[in-house]
Protein backbone atom coordinates (compact mmCIF):
# COMPACT_ATOMS: atom_id res chain seq x y z
CA UNK A 1 0.00 0.00 0.00
CA UNK A 2 2.65 2.58 1.03
CA UNK A 3 5.27 2.83 -1.74
CA UNK A 4 8.96 3.23 -0.97
CA UNK A 5 8.91 6.69 -2.60
CA UNK A 6 6.79 8.04 0.25
CA UNK A 7 9.38 7.31 2.94
CA UNK A 8 11.25 10.64 2.71
CA UNK A 9 7.93 12.40 3.38
CA UNK A 10 7.54 10.42 6.60
CA UNK A 11 10.73 11.55 8.30
CA UNK A 12 9.46 14.78 9.83
CA UNK A 13 11.62 17.15 7.78
CA UNK A 14 8.57 19.20 6.81
CA UNK A 15 5.56 19.36 9.15
CA UNK A 16 2.53 17.34 8.14
CA UNK A 17 -1.17 18.07 8.53
CA UNK A 18 -3.88 15.80 9.87
CA UNK A 19 -7.60 16.34 9.35
CA UNK A 20 -10.15 14.68 11.60
CA UNK A 21 -13.87 15.01 12.27
CA UNK A 22 -15.76 14.87 15.55
CA UNK A 23 -18.84 12.70 15.94
CA UNK A 24 -21.02 15.82 15.72
CA UNK A 25 -19.58 16.57 12.28
CA UNK A 26 -17.09 19.35 13.04
CA UNK A 27 -13.88 19.03 11.00
CA UNK A 28 -10.46 19.80 12.44
CA UNK A 29 -7.07 20.39 10.79
CA UNK A 30 -3.85 20.39 12.78
CA UNK A 31 -0.18 20.70 11.93
CA UNK A 32 1.76 17.77 13.34
CA UNK A 33 5.47 17.23 13.63
CA UNK A 34 5.61 13.59 12.72
CA UNK A 35 3.91 10.90 10.66
CA UNK A 36 5.98 7.76 11.14
CA UNK A 37 6.30 4.86 8.68
CA UNK A 38 5.48 1.61 10.55
CA UNK A 39 5.09 -0.84 7.67
CA UNK A 40 3.57 -0.87 4.20
CA UNK A 41 0.03 -0.75 5.61
CA UNK A 42 0.44 1.38 8.75
CA UNK A 43 1.67 4.78 9.89
CA UNK A 44 1.91 6.19 13.40
CA UNK A 45 1.06 9.66 14.64
CA UNK A 46 2.56 11.12 17.78
CA UNK A 47 0.14 11.61 20.64
CA UNK A 48 1.65 14.36 22.78
CA UNK A 49 -1.34 16.16 24.28
CA UNK A 50 -4.97 15.15 24.72
CA UNK A 51 -5.99 17.58 22.02
CA UNK A 52 -8.89 17.77 19.57
CA UNK A 53 -7.22 15.40 17.11
CA UNK A 54 -6.88 12.69 19.76
CA UNK A 55 -10.42 13.22 21.03
CA UNK A 56 -11.84 13.11 17.50
CA UNK A 57 -10.16 9.87 16.45
CA UNK A 58 -11.40 8.12 19.60
CA UNK A 59 -14.94 9.08 18.47
CA UNK A 60 -14.49 8.79 14.70
CA UNK A 61 -11.37 6.89 13.61
CA UNK A 62 -10.98 8.30 10.09
CA UNK A 63 -8.23 10.81 9.26
CA UNK A 64 -6.79 12.47 6.18
CA UNK A 65 -3.06 13.21 6.16
CA UNK A 66 -0.91 15.44 4.00
CA UNK A 67 2.85 14.79 4.04
CA UNK A 68 5.56 16.50 2.01
CA UNK A 69 8.69 15.01 0.45
CA UNK A 70 11.53 17.39 1.46
CA UNK A 71 13.52 16.57 -1.68
CA UNK A 72 10.93 16.75 -4.45
CA UNK A 73 8.24 18.79 -2.59
CA UNK A 74 5.66 16.34 -3.84
CA UNK A 75 2.72 16.12 -1.45
CA UNK A 76 1.17 12.81 -0.57
CA UNK A 77 -2.42 12.45 0.58
CA UNK A 78 -3.32 9.53 2.82
CA UNK A 79 -6.64 8.35 4.19
CA UNK A 80 -6.28 6.20 7.29
CA UNK A 81 -8.20 4.70 10.20
CA UNK A 82 -7.08 4.72 13.84
CA UNK A 83 -6.26 1.21 14.97
CA UNK A 84 -4.63 1.31 18.40
CA UNK A 85 -2.25 3.17 20.66
CA UNK A 86 1.20 2.02 21.86
CA UNK A 87 3.03 3.40 24.89
CA UNK A 88 6.10 1.19 24.63
CA UNK A 89 7.94 -0.94 22.13
CA UNK A 90 10.11 -0.30 19.07
CA UNK A 91 7.73 2.07 17.27
CA UNK A 92 7.21 4.17 20.39
CA UNK A 93 10.95 4.28 21.10
CA UNK A 94 11.85 5.26 17.55
CA UNK A 95 9.19 7.98 17.46
CA UNK A 96 10.27 9.28 20.86
CA UNK A 97 13.85 9.64 19.63
CA UNK A 98 12.76 11.26 16.37
CA UNK A 99 10.45 13.71 18.09
CA UNK A 100 13.20 14.85 20.41
CA UNK A 101 15.35 15.54 17.36
CA UNK A 102 12.50 17.48 15.69
CA UNK A 103 11.91 19.46 18.90
CA UNK A 104 15.58 20.35 19.08
CA UNK A 105 15.63 21.50 15.44
CA UNK A 106 12.47 23.60 15.79
CA UNK A 107 13.12 25.18 19.16
CA UNK A 108 10.38 23.15 20.84
CA UNK A 109 12.50 21.19 23.32
CA UNK A 110 10.54 20.66 26.51
CA UNK A 111 7.21 21.20 24.73
CA UNK A 112 7.13 18.08 22.57
CA UNK A 113 6.79 14.95 24.71
CA UNK A 114 5.52 11.67 23.32
CA UNK A 115 2.70 10.08 25.33
CA UNK A 116 1.83 7.38 22.83
CA UNK A 117 2.31 6.24 19.26
CA UNK A 118 -1.13 6.11 17.65
CA UNK A 119 -1.14 3.44 14.95
CA UNK A 120 -3.30 3.93 11.86
CA UNK A 121 -4.20 1.54 9.07
CA UNK A 122 -3.65 3.23 5.70
CA UNK A 123 -6.77 3.00 3.52
CA UNK A 124 -5.53 4.92 0.48
CA UNK A 125 -2.50 6.87 -0.67
CA UNK A 126 -1.89 9.12 -3.67
CA UNK A 127 0.32 11.94 -4.87
CA UNK A 128 -1.56 15.23 -4.86
CA UNK A 129 -1.79 16.81 -8.31
CA UNK A 130 -1.40 20.28 -6.87
CA UNK A 131 1.95 21.29 -8.28
CA UNK A 132 2.59 22.89 -11.62
CA UNK A 133 5.28 20.31 -12.36
CA UNK A 134 2.91 17.46 -11.53
CA UNK B 1 -18.03 35.76 16.01
CA UNK B 2 -15.96 38.87 15.30
CA UNK B 3 -12.36 38.17 14.30
CA UNK B 4 -9.97 40.08 16.61
CA UNK B 5 -7.69 42.54 14.84
CA UNK B 6 -4.44 40.76 15.69
CA UNK B 7 -5.82 37.49 14.31
CA UNK B 8 -7.15 39.26 11.22
CA UNK B 9 -3.66 40.53 10.54
CA UNK B 10 -2.20 37.07 11.03
CA UNK B 11 -4.75 35.52 8.66
CA UNK B 12 -3.93 38.11 6.01
CA UNK B 13 -0.18 37.60 6.41
CA UNK B 14 2.11 34.80 5.18
CA UNK B 15 0.47 32.00 7.16
CA UNK B 16 0.28 28.48 5.78
CA UNK B 17 -3.39 27.69 5.20
CA UNK B 18 -4.92 24.23 5.52
CA UNK B 19 -8.65 23.78 4.98
CA UNK B 20 -10.61 20.82 6.27
CA UNK B 21 -14.11 19.58 5.56
CA UNK B 22 -15.98 16.29 5.90
CA UNK B 23 -18.52 14.36 3.87
CA UNK B 24 -21.92 12.96 4.92
CA UNK B 25 -20.18 9.88 6.36
CA UNK B 26 -17.97 12.09 8.58
CA UNK B 27 -14.85 11.27 6.54
CA UNK B 28 -12.44 14.24 6.69
CA UNK B 29 -10.94 15.87 3.62
CA UNK B 30 -8.37 18.65 3.33
CA UNK B 31 -6.55 20.89 0.92
CA UNK B 32 -4.23 23.87 0.95
CA UNK B 33 -5.63 27.36 0.64
CA UNK B 34 -3.63 30.09 -1.08
CA UNK B 35 -4.64 33.41 0.42
CA UNK B 36 -7.39 34.69 2.68
CA UNK B 37 -8.89 37.88 4.01
CA UNK B 38 -11.35 38.93 6.66
CA UNK B 39 -14.48 40.42 5.16
CA UNK B 40 -15.83 43.87 6.01
CA UNK B 41 -18.35 42.39 8.45
CA UNK B 42 -15.37 40.92 10.38
CA UNK B 43 -17.53 37.87 11.10
CA UNK B 44 -16.65 36.01 7.93
CA UNK B 45 -13.50 35.12 6.03
CA UNK B 46 -12.85 34.50 2.35
CA UNK B 47 -10.26 31.87 1.42
CA UNK B 48 -8.82 31.04 -1.99
CA UNK B 49 -9.12 27.39 -2.97
CA UNK B 50 -7.46 26.12 -6.16
CA UNK B 51 -9.80 24.74 -8.80
CA UNK B 52 -9.06 21.05 -9.29
CA UNK B 53 -7.09 20.09 -6.16
CA UNK B 54 -9.81 21.44 -3.85
CA UNK B 55 -12.88 20.39 -5.86
CA UNK B 56 -13.81 17.44 -3.61
CA UNK B 57 -13.49 19.60 -0.54
CA UNK B 58 -15.61 22.36 -2.02
CA UNK B 59 -18.29 19.79 -2.83
CA UNK B 60 -18.19 18.59 0.80
CA UNK B 61 -18.49 22.14 2.02
CA UNK B 62 -21.53 22.87 -0.12
CA UNK B 63 -23.31 19.74 1.09
CA UNK B 64 -22.46 19.83 4.81
CA UNK B 65 -21.54 23.51 5.33
CA UNK B 66 -18.90 22.48 7.90
CA UNK B 67 -15.44 23.99 7.44
CA UNK B 68 -12.30 24.40 9.54
CA UNK B 69 -9.32 26.46 8.44
CA UNK B 70 -5.93 26.41 10.14
CA UNK B 71 -3.54 29.33 9.70
CA UNK B 72 -0.03 28.55 10.92
CA UNK B 73 3.40 30.13 10.91
CA UNK B 74 6.05 27.44 10.70
CA UNK B 75 8.76 29.69 12.10
CA UNK B 76 7.14 31.34 15.13
CA UNK B 77 4.74 28.39 15.59
CA UNK B 78 1.86 30.83 16.09
CA UNK B 79 -1.36 29.41 14.72
CA UNK B 80 -5.14 29.68 14.81
CA UNK B 81 -7.98 27.50 13.64
CA UNK B 82 -11.24 29.05 12.51
CA UNK B 83 -14.36 26.91 12.46
CA UNK B 84 -17.54 27.89 10.76
CA UNK B 85 -20.13 27.46 8.05
CA UNK B 86 -19.78 27.73 4.28
CA UNK B 87 -21.65 30.74 2.88
CA UNK B 88 -20.87 30.98 -0.84
CA UNK B 89 -18.17 30.79 -3.48
CA UNK B 90 -17.39 32.34 -6.86
CA UNK B 91 -14.40 32.64 -9.19
CA UNK B 92 -11.60 34.82 -7.82
CA UNK B 93 -11.75 38.44 -9.00
CA UNK B 94 -8.78 40.38 -10.47
CA UNK B 95 -8.39 42.19 -7.12
CA UNK B 96 -8.29 38.82 -5.36
CA UNK B 97 -5.74 37.54 -7.87
CA UNK B 98 -3.52 40.50 -6.95
CA UNK B 99 -4.04 39.75 -3.27
CA UNK B 100 -3.09 36.14 -3.90
CA UNK B 101 0.11 37.13 -5.74
CA UNK B 102 1.06 39.29 -2.75
CA UNK B 103 0.36 36.36 -0.44
CA UNK B 104 2.61 33.99 -2.43
CA UNK B 105 5.37 36.61 -2.53
CA UNK B 106 5.08 37.09 1.24
CA UNK B 107 5.28 33.32 1.80
CA UNK B 108 8.42 33.11 -0.33
CA UNK B 109 10.02 35.95 1.64
CA UNK B 110 8.95 34.58 5.03
CA UNK B 111 10.29 31.09 4.39
CA UNK B 112 13.32 32.06 2.32
CA UNK B 113 15.85 30.58 4.82
CA UNK B 114 13.97 27.26 4.83
CA UNK B 115 12.29 26.72 1.45
CA UNK B 116 13.34 27.61 -2.09
CA UNK B 117 11.08 29.91 -4.07
CA UNK B 118 9.98 26.93 -6.16
CA UNK B 119 8.34 25.32 -3.12
CA UNK B 120 5.61 27.96 -2.86
CA UNK B 121 5.68 29.10 -6.47
CA UNK B 122 5.37 25.51 -7.71
CA UNK B 123 1.89 24.96 -6.36
CA UNK B 124 -1.05 25.07 -8.71
CA UNK B 125 -3.01 27.86 -7.06
CA UNK B 126 -4.73 29.30 -10.17
CA UNK B 127 -7.52 29.36 -11.14
CA UNK B 128 -9.19 29.52 -7.78
CA UNK B 129 -12.52 29.95 -6.06
CA UNK B 130 -13.05 32.64 -3.44
CA UNK B 131 -14.95 30.80 -0.71
CA UNK B 132 -16.63 32.74 2.09
CA UNK B 133 -17.52 31.22 5.40
CA UNK B 134 -19.07 32.52 8.63
CA UNK B 135 -16.91 32.22 11.74
CA UNK B 136 -18.39 30.33 14.70
CA UNK B 137 -15.25 29.90 16.81
CA UNK B 138 -11.50 30.52 16.82
CA UNK B 139 -8.96 28.31 18.58
CA UNK B 140 -5.31 28.75 19.49
CA UNK B 141 -3.20 26.29 17.49
CA UNK B 142 0.29 27.04 18.82
CA UNK B 143 1.92 23.70 19.71
CA UNK B 144 1.73 22.74 23.37
CA UNK B 145 -0.76 21.84 26.05
CA UNK B 146 -2.88 24.94 25.35
CA UNK B 147 -3.38 24.08 21.69
CA UNK B 148 -7.09 24.00 20.99
CA UNK B 149 -7.99 26.61 23.60
CA UNK B 150 -10.82 28.87 22.41
CA UNK B 151 -10.02 32.51 21.69
CA UNK B 152 -12.43 34.78 23.54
Amino acid sequence: MLPNEIKPALQGAIPSVVATCSIDGTPNATVISQVYYVDEKHVALSYQFFNKTVRNVRENPYVALCVVDPNTYREWYLEARFDHSETEGPVFDAMDMQIEAIASMTGMTGIFKLKAADIYEVLSVRVLKNRANG
Amino acid sequence: MIVPERIAQFIQGPAVIMVSTRNEKLRPCMSRGFGAYVNADRASVTIFLPTGPADDMLADMRRTLAVAVTFADGISHEGYQLKGRYRDHRPGSPAEEARQEAYIAALITRYKPYRPETFWGGFQYRPFSAVAFEIDAIFDQAPGPKAGSPIA
